[in-house]
């Protein structure tokens, strides 16, 4: 087994840059279609070669923000309003108790359903509050390309084997044939995001050459969203590859700033990690 | 699994072996060529893989501290929503609200403390905590009055503030009860909480007055219930007395308190009254006449009943009574009836036993018992002398009872009557039996046979049971000679099967189902090959036998089709130009101009009968065959004309041997397009049908090769030729 990240280029340099504006879509046979191609290459081995080092700007801007709302009438003065929150670990983890917090200036209680909101803090109201607050916490993004280089179909595990969940989290998604709802491959405003190609879990595979071997295949994608609809950490995908074909996965880093003294992290760390079945 | 090409055919292999340059090894691994000329499997690495991946994430800027801008208000004694707007009235934000419960009306709903000091400095928006009282009047928990004296329990009630109630009194004759409070009554109950000055009720208990017996002895029994009523009493359990005087009838004979004495209210008083009497006791009327009885039980308030009768031989019992339906001294009801028994002369007797008497001797037993000795009714013989004139058996039996005077008939014991048994052994068994009765004797059952094969001695008596003095009348059994069944299997394996019929029927044996098998050996054809049942076994005759004889195998013939390839290495070659100018007659064919001034050019390929059928013979072996395809092969010369040209297949027709100088056959150019050649490569074009059956049967034309057109450009030359002959003949084989 073999992984690769992508360029925008043949032999280019890996892309670091959430495929933002760099992306040139160029319109289909049908012009309401427009797709892009992309290229594997090596994942590079030094510290912010791939996924970037993390500015304190970043870091600041970055983050869900405890302010005005409900959030200081529920809990008392340890919620610091104006400070921004990163991504908790526990917001992934469905949470089975029942919480009922009473506005202090109104007496109106609020009651968070069992198994409709997560663990973590600040606590979000429901779901959907907490993909938002979620999606507020997203640094980089970037996508994986697996490849089967065995002469004969295998089904492989490709998982996060371990991280730091110090400064920052990454998530490892497998394409779906949904969209994206929380816009975490949005190349920018208005410019669309990578989705799988018609009809396919993943992107179309084409060639350079006469083989779809890493030096002369690239992946076209149409323009439109992939698909995360899991609420939880997901860290571990089973693929089943035929011989020498490719598989795609992306993986969304969050920052996981807590309230009050927070210093920078060194060498904050992921292990990708394949397992052959 | 491998095949290989031998030539003709693919033959399979079972394994293969490979050649190191010094010996054969194995377990060698080998490699084939794919149609993209890849040699297959390809290299590859099936291993995982692990990636780690390092960023690095700086701090976030610290968030700078307010500065304090603000005093907090003193809201101490505030109402809560005073303080409220005081706070919000100084920026700042409204913390934990907590209770504080007061007896004192007057602080109820105003603030008690304040979690940051009066006069502080503080950043906007700081968060004040405050505490708020909270007015509830005092209350105490009911005491438990249960078991206390009044007096007790008015003082627990005062003592926690509460004030006494009602109270009402429970009469009671327990003086351990009295003055004390009932339990479980109070209100309100014990334990539960209550605002102080709630009136508490609660019962106690007070002395019950008692009542006095009044007299009761005497009295009729219809005043018992005034009387105790009067005075608060309850009737209880009425007993009774029987009596014969009937002037106590109906009156109390006792009481169970004594007049006057003193009793609490409601008790039951139990009392005796005497009744008139219901029974009386049973005299002893045994060995009385029923006239004294009848005298006796009178007296006793009794009546006689039914009287029955008993036997008796006693002449003293008889008038007397036997027996009573009560023993003497039961009670018994008045004016009941007792049955009784009365002895009377007997009618019958017992039966003695007589059997193994003299007659003698039994007369006097029957004499005894009112009986006679009747009639000798038969005799039973016997060897036991001591038995002889006793009597065997008696009617009617002993033990059974008959009317007096009646007579026993009896059976006598007598010596035996014997004879000798004759000897019947060796005749026939109507023989037998008419010997046997002349002496007296019966012919019994037959016993038991013996085998012989001996036909004269069958059905005769071999031994008799008894011999000698025995008992006239006795069966004599015996056991007689039977043919025996049975007969031993002959050989008739190898014997003709006519032969061996008549063996197995002449030895008492049926011919069974007859299989047959199959033989090459003609002179087996017919003969017995094996037999069912074992020659030389002992079997019963009319067993049946079966057998396998053999049979002539006939064989079949079998028509195979067979292909095979037929090569000519050297056909006759020959070129013509212009008006049938010979150029060569050995390779190379050319065709197409050579050069104008000669023109168009074609040649001649033959292939003669003769040396098609030499080829072909030699593949089919000599057997007739059919040319199903004509392979040409060659390579096109180098050096003639441009590199690549296009040409034709024809015929000439007529058969030729030997290459003529001059072709005055008619040539059938363009009949089969070759298509674009290139020179100096191998080709090897199939002939279509036409022109196979026109070079390559008899009788062959030659082959004709000729350009596509008359120009220059498609000059060329044929060399290498030969031709490969698919053929096709059948063989006939026979299994």
């Amino acid at each position: 087994m073999k992984l690769f990240g992508v360029s925008l280029q043949r032999n280019g340099a890996i892309e670091n840059n959430n495929f933002a504006p760099s992306i040139v879509w160029t319109p289909d046979a049908n012009p309401a279609f427009q797709n892009t191609y992309l290229f594997p290459v090596e994942i590079p081995a030094g510290t912010g070669s791939w996924f970037e080092n993390v500015t304190t700007e970043q870091v600041d801007a970055a983050g869900y923000e405890v302010f005005g709302g409900p959030f200081d009438r529920y809990f008392n003065e340890t919620a610091i309003a104006e400070y921004k929150y990163g991504y908790d670990p526990l917001w992934n983890v469905l949470d089975p108790n029942t919480y009922t917090y009473t506005d202090k200036q109104t007496n109106q209680t609020y009651t968070l359903v069992a198994n409709e909101t997560t663990y973590g803090f600040p606590k979000p109201s429901d779901i959907s509050e907490m993909l938002y607050a979620k999606n507020q916490c997203l640094l980089q993004t970037r996508l994986l390309a697996i490849y089967n280089d065995n002469p004969t179909q295998v089904t492989v595990k490709v998982r996060i084997a371990d991280q730091s969940f110090k400064g920052a989290v990454t998530e490892l998604i497998n394409m779906t044939d949904q969209n994206d709802p929380y816009g975490l491959l949005d190349t920018g405003a208005g410019l669309g995001v990578l989705y799988e190609y018609e009809g396919q879990t993943g992107p179309s595979l084409e060639t350079d050459g006469a083989d779809y071997s890493p030096a002369n295949v690239k992946f076209k994608f149409r323009k439109g969203g992939l698909g995360n609809t899991l609420p939880y950490i997901p860290e571990e995908m089973t693929y089943t590859i035929p011989a020498g074909g490719w598989a795609m996965a992306y993986m969304p880093m969050y920052v996981t700033k807590e309230n009050g003294d927070y210093a920078g992290i060194d060498d904050d760390y992921l292990v990708l990690a394949t397992e052959t079945q | 699994m491998l095949k290989v090409w031998d030539g003709s055919d693919w033959s399979p292999l079972d394994g293969v072996k490979f050649w190191n340059g010094t010996g054969w090894d194995r377990n060698n691994k080998s490699k084939v060529r794919s149609a993209s000329a890849a040699w297959l499997p390809q290299k590859f690495t099936d291993k995982d893989v692990v990636y780690t991946i390092k960023w690095n994430v700086a701090g976030r800027t610290p968030p700078a501290t307010p500065d304090p801008v603000t005093t907090v208000p003193n809201i101490v004694g505030l109402t809560q929503a005073a303080a409220i707007s005081a706070l919000q009235g100084a920026t700042l934000n409204i913390g934990d609200i907590t209770y504080f419960t007061t007896t004192t009306l007057a602080d109820d709903g105003k603030i008690a403390s304040q979690s940051v000091q009066p006069l502080l400095k503080v950043p906007e928006n700081s968060f004040v905590n405050f505490v708020v009282y909270e007015y509830k009047v005092a209350t105490a928990t009911v005491p438990q009055l249960n078991g206390l004296l009044r007096s007790a329990a008015e003082s627990a009630i005062t003592s926690l503030g509460f004030i006494v109630g009602n109270k009402s009194t429970v009469e009671t004759y327990d003086v351990n009860l009295i003055g004390k409070v009932v339990p479980d009554i109070q209100y309100p109950e014990a334990g539960t909480t209550a605002d102080v000055g709630t009136l508490v009720n609660f019962d106690y208990y007070i002395q019950k007055p008692f009542v006095t017996m009044p007299n009761l002895l005497n009295k009729a029994e219809h005043e018992v219930f005034s009387l105790l009523y009067a005075v608060n009493l309850e009737e209880g359990t009425r007993t009774t007395t029987e009596t014969t005087n009937t002037t106590l009838e109906g009156l109390v004979k006792t009481q169970q308190y004594n007049a006057g004495q003193q009793l609490q209210a409601g008790t039951t008083v139990n009392y005796n009254v005497y009744v008139p009497n219901t029974t009386t006791i049973m005299p002893n009327i045994i060995g009385k006449t029923p006239a004294q009885a009848a005298a006796l039980l009178q007296t006793a308030e009794l009546y006689p009943g039914t009287e029955t009768n008993q036997e008796t031989t006693n002449v003293s019992l008889e008038g007397t009574i036997a027996s009573a339906q009560y023993g003497a001294g039961t009670t018994r009801p008045v004016d009941s009836t007792v049955n009784y028994v009365v002895y009377v002369p007997n009618t019958t007797t017992t039966v003695p036993n007589i059997v193994n008497q003299t007659t003698a001797v039994a007369t006097s037993l029957l004499t005894t018992a009112e009986l006679y000795l009747g009639y000798q009714t038969s005799e039973v013989e016997t060897a036991n002398t001591a038995l002889h004139n006793k009597i065997a058996s008696q009617s009617p039996a002993s033990g059974t009872v008959q009317p007096v005077h009646s007579s026993i008939n009896y059976a006598l014991y007598v010596p035996l009557k014997t004879a000798t048994v004759p000897n019947i052994v060796g005749q026939s068994t109507s023989t037998a039996a008419q010997t046997l009765s002349v002496a007296g004797f019966y012919l019994g059952s037959q016993t038991g046979t013996s085998y012989t094969t001996n036909a004269g001695q069958v059905g005769t008596i071999i031994t008799q049971s008894l011999t000698g003095t025995q008992k006239i009348g006795t069966s004599i059994n015996y056991t007689v000679y039977v043919l025996n069944p049975n007969t031993t299997v002959p050989n008739i394996v190898n014997q003709y099967y006519t032969t061996a019929n008549t063996t197995l029927t002449s030895a008492g044996l049926n011919v069974g189902s007859v299989t047959e098998v199959e033989t090459t050996n003609s002179a087996l054809v017919g003969y017995v090959q094996s037999q069912s049942v074992t020659a030389g076994s002992s079997v019963l005759k009319g067993t049946t036998v079966n057998y396998v004889k053999y049979k002539a195998k006939v064989l079949v013939p079998v028509t195979v089709t067979k292909t095979g390839t037929a090569y000519i290495w050297s056909p006759q070659i020959g070129s013509y130009y212009g008006s049938n100018s010979r150029r060569a007659n050995t390779e190379p064919a050319y065709f197409g101009q050579w050069v104008s001034s000669t023109g168009n050019q074609y040649s001649l390929i033959n292939v003669t009968d003769a040396a098609r059928n030499a080829a072909c013979n030699a593949v089919s072996g000599n057997r007739p065959y059919t040319v199903t395809n004509a392979a040409v092969n060659f390579i096109q010369g180098s050096g003639y004309g441009y590199s690549t040209k296009n040409f034709y297949f024809g015929y000439s027709s007529g058969s030729i041997t030997g290459m003529p100088g001059t072709n005055t056959n008619y040539v059938y150019t363009n009949q089969q397009y070759v298509g674009s050649s290139t020179n100096g490569n191998s080709y090897s074009i199939n002939l279509n049908s036409d022109l196979r059956r026109a070079c390559f049967t008899s009788p062959s034309y030659p082959l004709v090769v000729n350009a596509q057109s008359t120009a220059q450009s498609a000059y060329g030359a044929l060399t290498n030729i030969y031709i490969a002959l698919t053929i096709q003949w059948t063989e006939t084989t026979y299994v």
